[in-house]
């Protein structure tokens, strides 16, 4: 009996030395889902449990302000996304809409932007046949509203036939945009007052007005990381033009380029103490 | 008993049944008959590039097999540290003796060669350095003024000359009178093949009229006087002389000096230019102080004297003033006696008296030490042709009614140099040196050359082997060319990296000469 009990336990034993194999069934969920991408400074996309970790990455918003793009009466913002299962052959349209933020300047739909539910956005609210990285349109407008105020829009995906919400996290991306001039958010960080000078509106709008160029968040970054020393091309551009005009203004009567304090502006950094 | 030693066994064969042994009978079981495959020592090879040329080894093998059964893989990369794949990303053999055509960009590679048994695997290797150049990417330009007053190059190799350069690439000569020749190493710009930023071995053409820079890798235009410039169309300036040190380069022009950053490949740019954020009235003669550390030291017009920008491109300081205001700039050079000691000085010469001046300056302090007259006998005092000596001695060349004399500050008395095998009349001088101390150090030359002028034809003299300036051997090479000898900078295919540069200050020597 004790000879039983001993083989038995040893054929126990050795069986636990074994294994098998299951045969994987392969993935059949027929369901697609849609997520927006929040991506780092490395280009690598935040998974919805960093943003669950540090909700300031999807409540960040996307600025956009019409006073350093020209003349454009409207503007398209694009918006990084991507689906979640299978890849269509197909082209597939998706629905958004937005969410209203209490206590913020909330856009209008018509007048601030250009409605989701409008012939004009659904037309590109589409997932192009082969595409699982896509661009979501949000089509801005200049209304006068922007020129005393910003104006906030929270986007969200709405289901529909072809897709459903994906990621909690990442289903809602705002955009805050104006039509009135502010310091660009990476002047400080870049160093500019270093090259242009302590910064002032008036500098500023000149600085878009003499080149042509937005001069904003995008077109700093760009420049400050790939070729900075454009940037001080265009701080010695600036200084002859100011110098420039400020003795046909000064010879037509007029005061020189002056912020709104008085401080005469100069395209010089300030020397250091 | 009978049921407990059958318990005993059954539970030992259980337990015997997870293990096993196996007898090793293979070849490299037994220690003492290990087969070896030895492969001899590899002489390192330096070949040229894009020209048809082979890489051709034969290795020689002692093994205890024979070929069938060894396989034979030859790869070629460079250096491992910069390689991520691997070694073994690129073959170019699988026979046993090498025989490779080259056709890669400059620079210094490995090849190594695998020898392995193909029944067991056992694999044996060898490796030995290959230094590639291109056609233009290793030898001496020479800058000259052409019969009809232009300019072209010229460049003398270990195999032969390249005459009329810009003629052959352009179908003209580059107009305007020569002014100064700049090869200046790892210069930033974007590569047109890929339109990425980039660095480059360039040379950098300077004549009255225009501006020229060119990717000695293939002669290709990278930059001229519209595109050097952020300005572009609207550029005006009128360039002078380039030259890179510490982490920024230095651009003179009619204008003022330029600077940018050239901080090797983790911070690359697209190599333009801003206007000169220094104007003044510049010459093209600009020494590096301390190999960049203390920036540079260049002839001012405006001040009639030697100025320093620092080493940051930032602040500008005066180091040496003609009181008389009437003293114009004629030659420059840097000499380092030691790492600790280095002298940089600007000749100079009043056009109406022709008295001359040297103004003496401390390398390691961009400091004045003196402003000389010098003597009028002196040679150095009449001399058509001025060169540095850059370190062997602390010596002024100078080409004085035919003859090379050595002019000492130190002591302010000249000494004749003697050229073994020379017997003409000379009528230039220069001292081109490479003193690397990493890197590429093989690479490290220092040579005297002396040209002789005979209407619009010269001869050109290669010296090395300097000691104190003198050359103690006849000429290891001798050219010839067309066209009125103007000056002369050694290209070599190394790589110095922004690194290197900022070690020089702590160098024996500079790392190579700038100025005239």
């Amino acid at each position: 009996m004790k000879t039983i009990k001993y083989l038995a336990m040893a054929a126990i034993v050795l069986s636990t030395a074994t294994s098998c194999e299951k045969t994987l069934e392969p993935y059949s969920n027929p369901d697609c889902y849609l997520n927006f991408r929040f991506i780092d400074s490395e280009g690598n996309d935040y998974q919805n449990e960093d943003i669950a970790k540090i909700p300031s990455i999807a409540s960040t918003p996307i600025l956009y302000n019409f006073k350093t793009h020209g003349n454009v009466q409207s503007d398209t913002v694009w918006i990084d996304a991507k689906t979640a299962g299978f890849v269509k052959d197909y082209d597939r349209s998706y629905d958004l809409e937005q969410i209203q933020i209490e206590g913020a300047q909330n856009a209008v739909p018509g007048i601030d932007y250009v409605a989701f539910d409008s012939q004009e956005a659904k037309n590109a609210q589409v997932v192009k046949a082969g595409e699982t990285l896509f661009k979501v349109p949000v089509i801005v407008l200049r209304s006068s509203t922007l020129q005393t105020k910003d104006v906030t829009l929270r986007v969200r995906f709405k289901e529909n036939k072809n897709f459903k919400n994906g990621f909690t996290m990442m289903q809602e991306r705002t955009i805050s945009f104006t039509d009135r001039l502010s310091k660009p958010t990476v002047w400080d960080q870049c160093g500019l007052d270093d090259i242009f000078g302590e910064y002032g509106d008036v500098k500023y709008q000149l600085m878009i007005d003499w080149s042509g160029k937005p001069w904003s968040d995008e077109f700093i970054l760009e420049n400050y990381n790939k070729d900075k020393a454009y940037l001080s091309y265009m701080a010695q551009v600036f200084q002859k033009r100011l110098e420039e005009e400020n003795e046909t203004r000064q010879a037509e009567g007029l005061d020189i380029w002056r912020e709104v304090d008085g401080t005469p502006i100069i395209f010089k950094p300030l020397p250091k103490e | 008993m009978k049921k407990q030693i059958l318990s005993i066994v059954i539970t030992g064969l259980l337990a015997i049944s997870l293990s096993s042994c196996y007898r090793d009978s293979s070849s490299l079981g037994d220690p003492d008959s290990v087969p070896t495959i030895d492969i001899a020592e590899m002489p390192e090879q330096s070949i040229v590039s894009y020209k048809g040329n082979h890489l051709q080894i034969t290795p020689e093998i002692h093994s205890v097999y024979n070929d069938s059964q060894l396989q034979y893989t030859w790869y070629l990369y460079i250096d491992k540290e910069h390689d991520e794949a691997g070694f073994r990303k690129n073959i170019i053999g699988t026979e046993r003796n090498l025989d490779y055509e080259v056709n890669l960009s400059s620079g210094l590679y490995v090849v190594c060669l695998e020898v392995k048994v193909k029944e067991t695997g056992l694999a044996q290797y060898a490796r030995t350095n290959l230094s590639v150049s291109t056609e233009f990417s290793d030898g001496f330009y020479i800058l000259k003024q052409t019969e009809e007053g232009n300019t072209d190059i010229d460049l003398s190799t270990e195999i032969g000359m390249s005459t009329d350069i810009l003629q052959k690439l352009t179908g003209e000569h580059l107009q305007g009178d020569p002014v100064s020749l700049a090869m200046v190493y790892q210069q930033n710009y974007v590569n047109p093949d890929k339109n990425e930023m980039e660095m480059t071995n360039m040379l950098n053409i300077f004549t009255t009229q225009e501006y020229r820079g060119y990717r000695t890798e293939d002669m290709r235009l990278i930059f001229d006087q519209k595109s050097i410039c952020y300005a572009g169309e609207d550029n005006d300036d009128v360039y002078y002389n380039m030259t890179n040190a510490y982490n920024i380069g230095f651009m003179l022009s009619k204008k003022g000096i330029s600077s940018m950053a050239m901080k090797g490949a983790g911070s690359l740019s697209t190599g333009k230019f801003t206007l000169p954020s220094f104007e003044d009235n510049i010459t093209k003669h600009v020494q590096l102080c301390s190999g960049g550390q203390r920036g540079i030291a260049y002839w001012s017009k405006v001040l009639h004297g030697v100025r320093n920008i620092d080493m940051g491109g930032v602040n500008m300081s005066d180091v040496s003033c003609d009181s008389t205001g009437v003293q114009e700039c004629i030659a420059s050079g840097v000499n380092r006696k030691s790492a600790a000691v280095e002298t940089v000085w600007f000749l100079t010469e009043e056009p109406e008296t022709g008295k001359r001046f040297l103004h003496i300056i401390n390398g390691k302090l961009a400091q004045l030490i003196e402003i000389r007259e010098l003597n009028p006998d002196l040679h150095i005092s009449k001399a058509t042709c001025v060169g540095a000596c850059g370190g062997s001695a602390a010596y002024i060349y100078a080409v004085d009614g035919g003859k090379l004399y050595a002019y000492g500050w130190e002591s302010d008395s000249e000494v004749e140099v003697p050229l073994p095998g020379l017997s003409e009349p000379v009528s230039f001088v220069t001292n081109q040196w490479l003193s690397l101390m990493f890197g590429d150090k093989h690479l490290n030359y220092d040579n005297l050359i002396v040209g002789i002028q005979n209407g619009n034809n010269y001869t050109l003299y290669f010296y090395n082997n300097l000691v104190g300036g003198v050359p103690t051997e006849n000429a290891y090479r001798i050219t010839s060319g067309t066209g009125k000898i103007h000056s002369i900078r050694r290209c070599t295919p190394s790589i110095i990296s922004n690194l290197v540069i900022t070690m020089g200050p702590r160098s024996p020597m500079p790392i190579f000469p700038t100025s005239e």
